[in-house]
């Protein structure tokens, strides 16, 4: 009596790749960050936070300001969409790690670490791992 | 494929309540807030303070928000009120270091930025005041019309409000 063999392990697709709870893992660990990324980009591009955006960064003196909110609220939006689904996950990863790296040094480090530094700190260690071990099975790169 | 289709689904769920719970309205803060995990010692400073400070008895203020602040309130809006006392008090210098330190705590603060130029001004430093009203210009709409105004008289107690504009909704914008 031969060992019935589900359907997915039959066709490889699942033993060639990393375990289901890894691929899993990788999945959480970018949902985390895809989703405040992908709400926060929305709310500079979109959701009327443009002149707040603009006023924080004239406040901690980042160079063209306006510009560079647009491009901050872009980065978020387009690179959550992309740690969401998993297409191009780490350069977005990696991208928006220096963003949060450029966050804590400006604005979050003078406020202490409770309540301030720690939440970017904690979003900017999830981008780098990501960046490190990439989106894993359960997205649009590990399906290819 | 029905895996697949769970998954989307989920996603699609999730995104939509962050998208929702980012879309609620957020209130305004204002000068005479305090936020939660302050010690109650502290709140009662902070508070005598306040009552000193709309009576426009400045200088009583300033130790009641001193000692809020000793007390573990640092929070901007301590620092702000303080910044406000000390200006009116007449000693800018100490007022603008106070003002910077609520920025720093809350850099997205119409109120402390207005006060910030407003402090300039009395400084004779026009074009810090102008960087600050390009700030507040963002920040709130209402308060950039008074600040400007302060700005073009340079006057730094022109429309100067003690509750960061709490009552500027009654007043007619000034070009």
């Amino acid at each position: 009596m031969g060992r019935r063999v589900h359907p997915l392990l039959a066709t490889g697709r699942i033993a060639a790749g990393p375990r289901p709870a890894e691929a899993l893992g990788l999945l959480l660990l970018r949902l985390g960050p895809a989703i405040v990324f992908l709400v926060h980009g929305y709310l500079k591009v979109l959701g009327g936070h443009h002149d707040r955006t603009v006023a924080l960064f004239l406040t901690v003196n980042i160079p063209l300001a306006e510009h560079a909110a647009w491009f901050v609220g872009a980065l978020e939006l387009a690179g959550g969409a992309a740690m969401l689904v998993g297409l191009l996950s780490r350069p977005a990863a990696a991208l928006l790690a220096v963003e949060m790296a450029v966050a804590i040094i400006t604005v979050r480090l003078p406020q202490g670490f409770v309540g301030a530094t720690e939440y970017e700190m904690v979003i900017m260690l999830a981008c780098l791992a990501i960046t490190l071990l990439g989106p894993g099975r359960l997205s649009v790169e590990g399906n290819r | 494929m029905r895996e697949a289709l769970i998954l989307r689904t989920f996603l699609a769920l999730l995104v939509a309540m962050a998208l929702l719970a980012a879309a609620a309205p957020l209130r305004a803060a204002d000068v005479t807030d305090v936020p939660k995990g302050v010690s109650t010692e502290a709140v009662k400073a902070f508070k005598r303070g306040l009552e000193l400070h709309k009576a426009k008895k400045w200088a009583s203020a300033i130790p009641e928000y001193e000692r809020a602040i000793a007390l573990g309130g640092r929070f901007p809006e301590a620092f702000n009120n303080l910044a406000y006392c000390y200006r009116k008090t007449g000693m800018i210098e100490r007022s603008i270091e106070l003002y910077k330190v609520a920025i720093a705590l809350r850099p997205t603060f119409p109120q402390a930025h207005d006060y910030l130029a407003r402090a300039y001004l009395a400084m004779g430093d026009r074009s810090r005041a102008l960087r600050e009203y390009e700030i507040v210009r963002r920040l709130d709409a209402k308060l950039a019309a008074c600040l400007s105004a302060a700005i073009q008289r340079n006057d730094p107690d022109y429309h100067d409000m003690p509750w960061g504009g709490a009552f500027i909704l009654s007043l007619q914008p000034v070009g």
